[in-house]
């Protein structure tokens, strides 16, 4: 309770959402570009991330391996048929998966990796049964039960069949599971609630054992009173590791790559490279226009037309629009009125960028 | 109904009437939902009658496999556990289908309505709902089956677990205020069985030092062993739940629910366990002791006096009555049974007498020496149950700590107990970030206290820098007092709060001053350390990325713990 109330003074000013809207007032007023910090190359920064040293490994290490001692626990939990949920900050995968192959090596246990973009829980369903036909049948070899007749495939069967599957009374004792580890259960991949549904579904199956881990904070917001208490059954673990969250946060962007000029340019000349080389005449007019008179709004599609025309570069308006359309698709190209109320063209970039699309583009 | 607690009913419903041969199916609102539409429904419907799935499915399918069963004497019956949650125009329109079929396949439904039954109407269109002959039942209430499960688990298997007061007051306050259901009242109980298999299986290794298996040696000198300690604490948490139960029973008066009175009894203290007090208690407090009952809020210390002075207040034939359930509650145990049985033989006695009297002598003389002779016969048969109450609540309310081997069935650790069930990540994640080091165990980074030092995880520095900032966070600003902190530059003698009134992150350094130091590890490496904690902060969810409109701005999604 002591360190609480510590807590409580160091950040009792952030507690208060309203202090916070106050203050992001004054910030306001001393706003600084996110371009202004000079981003190292791309490149140099992706190779940079790849070999970040990790801090503390050695008590990372420690931390993660005073976990072991609660394996027997977590097993023990998990055969009274609660199912396990890790949380808290670091990537649990290693540990998950350690806790797997030490611990469960009884039973068949298929991974489930919900940070990847899409997951499909179909293909999982139908791994599900079909590690549960073999071990059922290895069990009824050992009891030297008669052979059930021969099925439909698992493949071709629904998602409801499937779950009254794993689901099913085959065995007297609940000793026949299969467990699943779900690694980010609150990944992109899972999020939706048809999957969360489908995810509660097959925990509360009779054959089934779920071990989970979650990573946002608001993760069981997924879920409401019915799937947490009675299908989940989940059994609440506080295990942060401090590990890096190195697969898991492969699919998120670079904040630093991501919204630099620079992927814009490079995109940009990507795609007119790919276009015709009138089309890019057509572009570098523009362009020019623009970095010489940068305090414009933009170029009136007249302007644009008649010196396109005295170039050779279009023979009709009609041209002219095509390749207009083309750059606004891609969205190099952008119109919006200027004082006389004229509609004008302009390139939705900076000068400097501008500049260095020109440059790629000639060369 | 409570949905969550129902399922089970629902369930067992399901199997009872299929075992009276009726041909059941369960549907949950998930069946009725815009997307499956009623074509959806109907193959569900089919799928648990015909054991098939049907590409195509329609009625006549259902209605053909039902004249083929013969038997058209039993109902089809579909059960719906959460009628608020469907999707209405579907089930609206499967209702007007079942409807079209009703003399070919006779169906029956059983909805589960949470709310009132007027809901129906508010789903359904007034059409659909004319098509349902409604009837109501209605399902016990959250608090008589918690009841029923105290007594059931916690007071009738007693030896094999039992749980203590900071248990006990946790799933008490969490049932009343939070949830409102059973459901996790159940699984706090199979976390206690589970929890009691495993102590079992350990302390039977080690019981000699069980310390109050030690005491219970130094106090029986003799031969003190296993079987002797065991049945011991087995009959003791008999009689102790017995007890509870006479208590109970009192308590019926006033409406007490026994998940407060279990409550209450289990206070550790001298107020429960040592008789003197209690009969010192109902004598002083009478007063106030009606104040309680008049509110209906029971005080701890005024239970068992009020229970006492109710024994004694009461009319003689509901003494009777209450004896008699008395009586059926000890049976089995020796020790109080016998006094019940003789006690009740005499307010029987006792009821019996005065109503002949009345009958024969209808003079009003006679009459009123009777209410005499009544009173004062009543006031010693209730004096005489209210000592019995007594004596029994003395001896054998005991705090459980007391009883030998209380260490193997005993289970009161309501921290534990929370973290299992009712996990906080939202509290926990964000304490992880900010006293990492207390996790990590590490010299290096505890030095200084609430202030990020380099040595820190750099997630953890990041997001106490970030607490420094309102709703909006300069990703420009908090790049640069990360890269101060992490090689070193800042100056620490700021203090967080100071810097409340001012700009909300120190002025970034020029790069002259921290030349020196920036050259052992470049801008790229600090860049893509700034990078990694960023996304970790994006993966808990402790931050929202930049849009479009704010492109320099990240945005906080926490405030306090």
């Amino acid at each position: 309770m002591e360190s609480n109330d510590v807590e409580d003074e160091e950040f009792g000013f952030s507690r208060n959402y309203f202090l916070a809207k106050e203050l992001c007032g004054s910030g306001k007023k001393s706003a600084r570009k996110l371009s202004e910090i000079g981003v190292v190359d791309e490149q140099e920064l992706r190779d940079a991330y790849t070999k970040i040293e990790s801090k503390h490994e050695k008590e990372i290490g420690d931390l993660v391996s005073s976990y072991r001692k609660s394996y027997s626990e977590w097993a023990f939990v998990l055969r009274c048929g609660f199912g396990l949920l890790m949380y808290g900050f670091g990537s649990k995968k290693a540990l998950i998966e350690d806790f797997a192959s030490t611990a469960l090596t009884d039973y068949s246990v298929i991974v489930i990796n919900g940070y990847l973009q899409s997951v499909n829980l179909k293909q999982v369903a139908v791994t599900l049964a079909e590690l549960l036909w073999e071990q059922l049948k290895m069990h009824r070899k050992s009891t030297s039960e008669s052979q059930p007749k021969s099925q439909q495939p698992f493949l071709t069967r629904s998602m409801d069949d499937l779950i009254s599957f794993l689901d099913g009374p085959h065995l007297e004792d609940d000793e026949c599971f299969v467990c699943v580890l779900v690694n980010n259960i609150d990944g992109p991949g899972l999020r939706d609630s048809e999957t969360q549904q489908y995810l509660s579904r097959l925990a509360a199956c009779s054959h089934i054992r779920m071990v989970a881990s979650i990573d946002h904070v608001n993760a069981p917001l997924l879920w409401d009173k019915k799937m947490v208490h009675t299908q989940f059954n989940w059994y609440w673990y506080h295990v942060p590791t401090y590990a890096p969250y190195k697969v898991e946060g492969t699919f998120f962007p670079l904040i630093l790559a991501h919204s630099g000029s620079a992927q814009s340019v490079k995109t940009a000349s990507i795609v007119l490279q790919s276009l015709t080389p009138n089309a890019q005449s057509v572009f570098k007019v523009l362009a020019e226009h623009q970095i010489a008179h940068s305090e414009e709004e933009g170029m009136p599609f007249n302007n644009l037309y008649t010196i396109c025309r005295e170039r050779f570069l279009v023979s009709s308006q009609i041209t002219l629009n095509a390749h207009l359309t083309e750059f606004k698709d891609h969205e190099l190209v952008k119109t919006r009125r200027n004082a006389d109320g004229e509609d004008c063209l302009y390139v939705p970039l900076t000068s400097e960028a501008l500049q260095k699309l020109v440059q790629e583009i000639t060369q | 109904m409570e949905f969550v607690d129902d399922i089970l009913t629902f369930s067992d419903l399901g199997e009872h009437l299929k075992s009276r041969g009726c041909y059941v199916a369960n549907f949950s609102s998930l069946d009725f939902s815009a997307k499956n539409g009623v074509g959806g429904c109907l193959k569900t419907l089919l799928r648990q009658f015909l054991m098939v799935d049907i590409d195509a499915p329609e009625m006549s399918i259902l209605a053909s496999w039902y004249t083929e069963k013969g038997n058209n004497e039993n109902p089809l019956v579909l059960i719906i556990e959460d009628v608020e949650r469907c999707y209405g125009p579907v089930l609206n329109d499967f209702i007007i289908m079942l409807r079209e079929w009703v003399i070919k396949i006779p169906i029956i439904l059983i909805l589960g309505v949470a709310t009132t039954v007027d809901s129906l109407r508010s789903t359904l269109t007034s059409n659909g709902f004319l098509y349902l002959s409604v009837c109501e039942f209605t399902l016990g209430t959250p608090a008589e089956r918690m009841d029923a499960v105290i007594e059931a688990v916690l007071l009738k298997r007693c030896q094999r677990f039992s749980v203590g007061k900071q248990v006990s007051t946790f799933l008490r306050n969490y049932f009343l205020r939070h949830d409102g259901t059973l459901t996790l009242f159940l699984r706090a109980l199979k976390d206690f069985d589970d929890n009691s298999i495993l102590l079992t299986e350990t302390f039977l290794k080690q019981a000699r030092d069980i310390p109050s298996f030690q005491r219970y040696c130094q106090r029986s000198a003799n031969s003190a062993n296993w079987a002797n300690g065991l049945s011991d604490m087995k009959r003791l948490r008999k009689l102790w739940s017995s007890t509870v139960m006479c208590l109970y029973e009192v308590g019926k008066y006033r409406k007490t629910t026994l998940l407060d009175l279990y409550c209450e009894v289990l206070e550790p203290g001298p107020d429960n366990s040592n008789s003197p007090d209690h009969m010192q208690l109902p004598k002083h407090n009478t007063m106030s002791l009606h104040n309680h009952d008049s509110i209906g809020c029971p005080k701890k210390e005024g239970y068992v006096g009020w229970a006492i002075q109710r024994v004694r207040d009461l009319p003689v034939v509901e003494l009777c009555k209450l004896l008699n359930r008395w009586e059926m509650l000890t049976r089995g145990i020796k020790e109080i049974h016998e006094k019940v049985k003789e006690l009740h033989s005499l307010t029987t006695f006792e009821a019996n007498h005065p109503k002949l009297d009345q009958t024969e002598t209808p003079r009003r003389q006679a009459a009123a020496r009777n209410k005499v002779n009544e009173k004062t016969d009543k006031a010693t048969v209730n004096e005489k149950v209210a000592t019995f109450l007594q004596c029994i609540v003395g001896e054998y309310i005991q705090p459980i700590e007391s009883i030998p081997f209380n260490e193997i069935v005993f289970f009161d650790d309501a921290e534990k107990l929370q973290t299992a069930l009712i996990g906080d990540p939202r509290r926990r994640i964000q304490v992880d970030l900010l006293e990492s080091n207390k996790f990590l165990k590490c010299s290096c980074c505890s030095k200084n206290s609430g202030m990020p030092v380099p040595s820190m995880h750099n997630t953890s520095i990041m997001y106490s820098l970030a607490q420094e900032h309102g709703d909006l966070i300069n990703l420009h600003e908090w790049y640069h007092s990360f890269k101060s902190i992490v090689t070193g530059t800042r100056v620490q003698v700021q203090k967080p709060k100071k810097r409340l009134k001012s700009s909300p992150s120190p002025s970034p350094k020029k790069p002259k001053d921290s030349n020196e130091q920036t050259k052992n590890r470049s801008d790229a490496d600090i860049q893509a350390e700034f990078c990694r904690a960023v996304i970790e902060l994006q993966m808990t969810g402790l931050l929202r990325m930049p849009s479009k409109r704010r492109p320099d701005y990240v945005q906080r999604v926490a405030f306090g713990l």
